[in-house]
């Protein structure tokens, strides 16, 4: 599982994506074998949990 | 009479023959004694045998050979002098991650591999060595699986892994569309129970193709397996940093992902249901069966030479574009980052990676056993992470739960063994 994260400017992060179970940062970068797991994970028809609300 | 002098020296038959010294005829010479002259002159043909001594030879400007063996050394038909193996870790030498785990893929020894599952359960490591042929060679380190749960012939796979940086196939000198170019696969392999095992070459750009091939094991014997692939037209590598290819070798696939119809040492389109010919299930249904491997190398050109081996220190920077590690150390000051407070509960601040630019931007992986913030007068433990940049050298760190000041400056400590942080760009 997988969810959106906020930068410290309390945007949603467009390059960083987080796995729910550790503290997993994940850029989204086509070369990354991560993000490609990510993007199948995605073409599966799942999504990422929103983000938090800012702090 | 002491000295016959004569222009032309016709034979009676088809020789003529000089007693003790040797004959002549219209085939060539055959001399009993030593040959010594001030020069020869023209080709020399045939195959020249039974050389003993300290002959010298000079003025030689080409040595053309398919295999060139000089005191047991095969010496390379093609590709560079030096830096030949395409291969990282190949030794085993270098496991950052640690040196033992139950879990599947990248957990010990870098840049390799083992992926299993589905019912199989075991321990992959990275084992001394300590005596045997390998030993020999230089090799301290293999590689090992070691089953505890044995699996099914039907799904379970188990297969160690190197990807290959797709730009080092293509600037290799390799001409991997060419079936007249060579790139040659060796390796030291032991398995606990005998039987036909097989390994692959895989490209992974356009439509993956896939070499195979196999080799047998007797028990407990480490065997030196070599294999030399020539290019094929279907074959695809892209000169960037993606994976070009995978140098598989299979411990055991089961039935889902074989067929008898693969053919081996022939390239083919790859398929997940056709990675290789049919495997027997001696090994997988073993209990504490084992499958070690070590020296693997890669090299351009039809000839496996003598390993490369590389320095430790060469070998970890190799490995360290892949994945790099913060680590803590109990009882030791270091391993501190210097953070800024942005807000009163939000510090921010950079981590270069340690062993410089990574090959793409990684995955950023913080295990949290202890790691405590401090700044003025006060520590901060139970933080929150968020990795807001990630970069080639570097990431954006954001540290909260903290309580400062904005403006106030701050560090974080990793106080053990347990606190790290990993940075990977795996294949």
């Amino acid at each position: 599982m997988y969810q959106q994260v906020r930068n410290i400017f309390g945007e949603v992060s467009q390059s960083v994506i987080k796995k729910t179970d550790s503290l997993t940062f994940i850029p989204t970068d086509p070369d990354n074998i991560d993000y490609q797991e990510y993007l199948a994970w995605l073409a599966e028809g799942n999504e990422p949990l929103p983000a938090d609300d800012p702090s | 009479m002491s000295k016959i002098v004569a222009d032309n020296i016709s034979p009676r038959g088809s020789d003529v023959t000089i007693a003790g010294v040797g004959t002549f005829s219209s085939s060539g010479v055959n001399l009993t004694g030593v040959v010594t002259a001030t020069s020869f002159v023209g080709d020399v043909t045939g195959n020249a045998t039974g050389l003993s001594g300290s002959p010298t030879l000079s003025g030689i400007t080409s040595v053309s050979t398919t295999n060139l063996t000089v005191n047991g050394n095969a010496y390379p038909n093609g590709g560079p002098l030096s830096n030949r193996n395409l291969i990282i870790n190949g030794a085993m030498q270098v496991a950052q991650r640690g040196t033992s785990s139950t879990s599947s893929d990248f957990r010990t020894v870098d840049r390799f591999y083992y992926n299993f599952g589905n019912t199989l359960a075991g321990t992959q490591s990275q084992q001394t060595l300590s005596s045997g042929t390998p030993y020999n060679e230089g090799f301290r380190n293999f590689y090992r699986f070691a089953i505890s749960t044995p699996g099914s012939a039907t799904s379970t796979y188990c297969q160690l892994i190197q990807g290959i940086e797709a730009q080092n196939l293509a600037t290799s000198g390799w001409q991997y569309t060419s079936a007249d170019s060579d790139i040659t696969v060796s390796f030291w392999v032991r398995s606990s129970v005998a039987q036909t095992f097989y390994g692959a070459l895989k490209s992974s750009d356009g439509t993956a193709q896939n070499y195979v091939f196999s080799f047998a094991l007797s028990a407990d014997t480490w065997t030196k397996v070599t294999k030399t692939i020539p290019g094929n037209t279907n074959v695809q590598i892209d000169n960037d940093n993606g994976q070009g290819a995978q140098l598989i070798i299979y411990p055991f696939m089961g039935t889902n992902y074989s067929d008898s119809s693969v053919n081996v040492d022939a390239w083919q389109a790859y398929s997940g249901s056709t990675r290789i010919p049919d495997m027997a299930t001696d090994w997988v249904l073993t209990n504490g069966a084992t499958f070690d491997v070590t020296g693997v190398q890669l090299e351009v050109g039809s000839v496996a030479t003598p390993f490369e081996h590389r320095s430790y220190g060469d070998e970890f920077q190799r490995c360290c574009r892949y994945y790099q590690r913060l680590e803590g150390r109990s009882g030791q000051d270091g391993d501190i980052c210097i953070s800024a407070f942005y807000t009163t509960t939000n510090a921010y601040g950079p981590i270069y990676f340690p062993n410089g630019n990574m090959r793409t931007y990684p995955t950023v992986n913080i295990i949290d056993n202890a790691i405590t913030f401090y700044y003025p007068g006060n520590a901060d433990a139970s933080l929150g992470f968020f990795v807001g940049g990630i970069h080639l050298e570097r990431i954006a760190l954001n540290v909260q739960n903290v309580s400062g000041s904005a403006g106030d400056s701050g560090f974080l400590r990793l106080l053990t063994s347990a606190d790290v942080f990993e940075f990977s760009a795996e294949l």
